[in-house]
């Protein structure tokens, strides 16, 4: 990822109104987790288990703050029951920013399941998902997803295309 | 020790707290010992400590307290080191450890056997995580515990209950509104999406 999209990102995030971040960490989008840290705009905390960061920012948004989880999308398998759980039982939102690994001419093999199975989960769960491919795009991808979460008080994926996050495909 | 009377000793000490808490018969047990629309019940089996933690972040002048079981912190243990390592001042944690899974018949949990949550705590740096096995003991933990600043986290060694449950009144969903409600005039911010149209 280039510190170009990095930026967007951030900056994005902050437009929108985001305060609090949560994150376990992918290849793909490394610049930004530095840029979180680094950053007292943000209260951020890492976790150890994506269901933990699930946790994290629903927390954080039942105490008025717009909050943003960032995890490969392998993660959506790992945070299945808290998604479902806080999401569907409870009724607390999440939004996330996921890149989409296992993208079409993503070089990983094993990625190739991320990839397959994203999808289908996120549908599973019933949770609403926009696939950004143009740098341009993810500040408005951002608004409109926390639009949406605003509304809906339930999750949504913004996933990050191969295109934004990888240079040279 | 009973959880029912460690409840009633923590109640008169909830003012303005957002109390998150378990599910199952520690949140019947609340609900009938301390009703009050800053409750928040039921977040799931492992999930308490991380939506607790995550309301503290985004809250610190308020005090959060949590009252979790063994059951939820063993099932999302790795939480505890999130605690361990990003803990928040605010946050007034209790765990009632009946070694049990009580609301399916009492089949043991791990804390039966050999697992030590205040030392699974403590080892994933959650500081001065204790254990307190009495009444007496647990009185004056609370009593630190809600009277100062910093994060705490007691667990209570606690009997399996006796008898049938209170009944809890308010369902969930209806719960979760007036908690949000409670949130948004105390703290005179806007959680829910309001229509401009």
């Amino acid at each position: 990822m280039t510190e170009s999209v990095a930026n967007e990102v951030i900056e994005g995030l902050k437009e929108a109104g985001v305060k609090f971040a949560s994150f376990l960490p992918d290849s793909w989008l490394q610049p930004i987790y530095f840029r979180l840290l680094d950053d007292p705009h943000f209260i951020t905390i890492p976790v150890s288990n994506e269901g933990v960061g699930v946790g994290l920012c629903c927390g954080a948004w039942l105490g008025g703050l717009k909050a943003v989880m960032i995890m490969e999308n392998t993660g959506i398998r790992m945070a299945c029951d808290q998604l479902a759980r806080l999401g569907i039982s409870v009724g607390l939102p999440c939004f996330m920013i996921i890149p989409y690994r296992g993208d079409i001419g993503d070089k990983l093999t094993y990625a190739v399941a991320h990839g397959q199975t994203m999808i289908p989960v996120l549908e599973s769960l019933r949770i609403p998902y926009h696939v950004v491919r143009k740098e341009n795009r993810i500040r408005q991808s951002i608004r409109r997803c926390l639009t949406t979460v605003s509304v809906t008080n339930y999750h949504v994926a913004m996933i990050m295309g191969a295109e934004v996050c990888v240079e040279n495909l | 020790m009973e959880r029912i009377d460690c409840l009633k000793a923590l109640a008169p000490h909830i003012k303005d707290q957002l109390v998150v808490v378990t599910l199952g018969r520690t949140a019947q047990e609340w609900a009938a010992v301390c009703p009050r629309d800053g409750n928040m019940f039921n977040s799931g089996m492992g999930n308490h400590i991380p939506v607790a933690l995550g309301l503290a972040k985004a809250l610190p002048h308020r005090q959060i307290v949590l009252l979790d079981s063994d059951g939820s912190i063993l099932m999302l243990l790795s939480a505890l080191t999130t605690l361990g390592s990003y803990p928040a001042h605010n946050l007034k944690i209790f765990v009632f450890d009946n070694e049990a899974y009580e609301g399916t018949g009492g089949q043991p949990t791990d804390t039966s056997r050999a697992a030590d949550i205040a030392a699974l705590a403590q080892a994933a740096g959650v500081r001065g995580a204790i254990t307190v096995r009495d009444l007496d003991s647990f009185k004056s933990a609370a009593r630190a515990a809600l009277g100062g600043d910093g994060m705490t986290f007691v667990v209570a060694k606690v009997e399996l209950s006796k008898g049938p449950p209170p009944r809890k009144e308010v369902g969930h969903r209806e719960g979760l509104l007036r908690f949000i409600r409670y949130v948004e005039a105390t703290e005179a911010l806007s959680i829910l999406h309001k229509e401009h149209t």
